[in-house]
């Protein structure tokens, strides 16, 4: 039925019609003049408060302002107290009729189905989220995957290429094909490449674990750079390549850096140039700028395309160019580890088949304390060490006696904790010891700690090839007056025997 | 003292009856409570030169379009608030169409727009440059915060200078 038919109606069935919807929505009347002053009001009481006199918009506020725009319907509106109407208003030859229709029923389903849709809404959203996320990150498991397996499959290869070569030289030197001096040379750039390679590794596996440690000393640059060309010249000249070092003309003091993670990383740079460049040659230039050093290793190589320039520093990944040219994919990752803990910055610039120059910066510290002992600083001295070394593997026990013999110590070499306190009993007194720390079936410190208690004034250095923070920590503490860590060349360990006997013999 | 209806406009779950809840009592709820219809506030804010003005505020049920319902609540408005989520990217496109739909049904109404949730900072999905494009185009950008209430305030009263006609800034 609508209004025009219901207009229609008898004005006794209107009535009727009027008193069923009345009874069914329980509406509020209510008669106003044009300013919204309530003149009368009958019906359900929705707004309560409602008499004669007052202004309707103070408790329905949706009708200020509404005089323009009636007549006009609001539907679903919600009260203060919790009700909802239908606001009707109708504009009445002397002002408005206003009819309020309780909604509530109607729409507590509503509410609770909207509010259901909403959040079940907000929720795929965030699932849609964390979906894309959760894919991501797969995507990146699985490529950090990926480079782990393809590094694991190259790591036997770069390992038993090296292997090879020293198993190959020591028989064709034990069959006299090859001279010793073609041999060792061989064994010995070979033995270098493990190295770096061991190295590279055990700093990849420790950057996981925390920072990574930085022990400033004090060194002679000249030098220093001298023994880094020296440990790699044999790979370039296996390749006929040039390498030269070049540095200031003048005459520079010592620098303040730390030499094992600079070596380190040059190392890694130089043996990467050398094996990235055919023909020409790798030049390593310092020099010393304000207050950094300032070291470059630039090849003639094939150089880097602009973009693999930053992949090339991510652990496991190599330039598109690498593949099947040895390498880990870790020697640049590390190596910018290590600038960064020591507050220096590696960077590279390049062009493909350009060449490649990387530049290492870094900072120039001060030591607040005394120098520590200068390894690359030659020592000269006649006097003759009394020397105790205590190693359980034959092969190193046999290179240290035979290296300290060679430079006119007397040397005394046990393999255990039991050996060594029998030789202490029959009257053995060193001037220095050095001690392996990792010997089988006994704690290297257990021996410092016998040794420091029998005889006070010895000079005691620990040998290990876990040369951690914490390991240091532990020697100093049981009065180890220094650490040499495996591998170590052979002059830097005689100088560091004759420096403490030495000091010993100058002592009161 | 003039009143000024205003019309809170937006998707669901943006924001716009915490904000306008911050606004009128200066409180705040955790709880995500849908709107029904429509919920009128008034607030009378007196301005710094001295003019008091009285603002309907009309906080309508969330939604992505100006339908029938929601064309018959702004009628007469003096004013429209756009709100979007800053941590929901797609509101600020809601919030772009239901402008123009406004727009193409009433003219040129007075409005401002808050992009809410600011608080929520990791979730931001709306970068600056997102809404400097607005502003660039001659549109009142707040990033607000109806649990802080960061800016919350300045943006209504900026509203409301509008829309009694005095200069934006004091």
């Amino acid at each position: 039925m609508n209004l025009a038919t219901s207009a229609q109606l008898p004005p006794d069935i209107r009535e009727r019609v009027f008193d069923v919807l009345t009874h069914a929505h329980a509406p509020q009347w209510i008669e106003t003049d044009f300013e919204f002053m309530v003149r009368r009001c009958f019906g359900s009481p929705l707004l309560n408060q409602i008499k004669p006199g007052l202004h309707l918009t103070d408790q329905l506020p949706c009708l200020i302002g509404a005089q323009e725009i009636a007549p006009i319907a609001f539907p679903v509106v919600n009260l203060d107290g919790g009700a909802i109407v239908d606001v009707h208003l109708f504009e009445s030859c002397d002002g408005f009729e206003v009819l309020l229709v309780d909604v509530n029923e109607q729409h507590a389903e509503t509410r609770e189905t909207q509010q259901q849709a909403h959040e079940i809404a907000l929720l795929n959203r965030r699932l849609e989220k964390l979906t894309v996320a959760l894919d991501l990150a797969r995507t990146e498991a699985e490529s950090a995957s990926e480079a782990k397996s393809r590094f694991i499959a190259g790591m036997s290869h770069e390992f038993r290429t090296p292997l090879t070569s020293v198993m190959g030289f020591a028989d064709l030197m034990s069959s006299g094909v090859a001279t010793d001096e073609e041999g060792l040379s061989g064994i010995r750039e070979s033995a270098v490449y493990l190295l770096s390679l061991v190295d590279n590794l055990l700093e990849h596996g420790s950057s996981d674990s925390g920072p990574i440690a930085v022990n400033l000393e004090q060194v002679a640059p000249d030098g220093f750079f001298a023994g880094v060309i020296a440990q790699v010249k044999p790979l370039a000249d296996k390749q006929q390549l040039s390498l030269t070092l070049s540095g200031p003309t003048d005459t520079v003091g010592d620098v303040v850096i730390d030499p094992i993670r600079c070596r380190q990383i040059l190392i890694n740079l130089l043996t990467n140039a050398i094996r990235h460049t055919s023909s020409g040659g790798v030049d390593l230039r310092w020099q010393q700028a304000d207050q950094w050093l300032v070291i470059d290793v630039v090849d003639t190589g094939c150089g880097i395309s602009a973009s693999d320039i930053e992949r090339i520093f991510k652990p496991f990944e190599r330039g598109e160019d690498m593949a099947g040219r040895p390498g880990a994919g870790l020697g640049l990752a590390i190596s910018r580890q290590l600038a960064d803990a020591m507050g220096g910055i590696l960077d590279v610039t390049s062009q493909a088949g350009q060449g490649s120059t990387f530049t290492l910066r870094l900072p120039l510290a001060k030591l607040d304390d005394e120098p520590k002992v200068n390894n690359h600083k030659k020592q000269c001295s006649h006097f003759i060490a009394k020397v105790l070394v205590v190693d359980d593997d034959p092969n190193i026990g046999a290179v240290l006696r035979l290296s300290l013999t060679d430079a006119g110590h007397q040397v005394t070499l046990c393999r255990s904790q039991s050996e060594t306190e029998q030789q202490l009993d029959g009257g053995l007194v060193p001037n220095v010891a050095l001690i392996d720390l990792d010997l089988y079936g006994s704690d290297g410190l257990q021996v410092v700690e016998e040794l420091r208690r029998r005889l006070p004034n010895l000079s005691v250095f620990a040998m290990s090839a876990a040369a951690d923070a914490q390991t240091l920590e532990r020697t100093r503490a049981a009065g180890c007056i220094g650490f040499i860590s495996k591998p170590f060349e052979l002059q830097e360990l005689a100088g560091l025997v004759e420096k403490a006997a030495t000091a010993l013999q100058e002592s009161p | 003292m003039k009143s000024f209806k205003i019309c809170v406009l937006g998707d669901f779950s943006v924001g716009k009856t915490s904000l306008v809840r911050r606004f009128v009592d200066q409180a705040f709820s955790e709880r995500y409570l849908t709107t029904v219809g429509v919920k009128i506030d008034t607030k009378v804010v007196t301005l710094p030169e001295g003019t008091d003005a009285k603002l309907i505020l009309w906080d309508i049920a969330g939604a992505d379009e100006m339908d029938a319902l929601r064309t018959n609540y702004v009628r007469g408005a003096s004013g429209i608030v756009l709100v979007c989520d800053l941590t929901r990217a797609e509101t600020l496109t809601t919030a772009k169409k239901l402008q123009r739909e406004v727009a193409s049904r009433f003219g040129a109404v007075p409005l401002c727009l808050l992009a809410n949730k600011l608080d929520l900072k990791r979730e931001r999905e709306v970068d600056d440059m997102n809404l400097k494009q607005l502003t660039d185009n001659g549109w009142n950008v707040f990033t607000t915060s109806a649990k802080t209430g960061q800016n919350v305030d300045q943006a209504l009263i900026r509203l409301a200078r509008e829309l009694v006609g005095l200069p934006a800034d004091e």
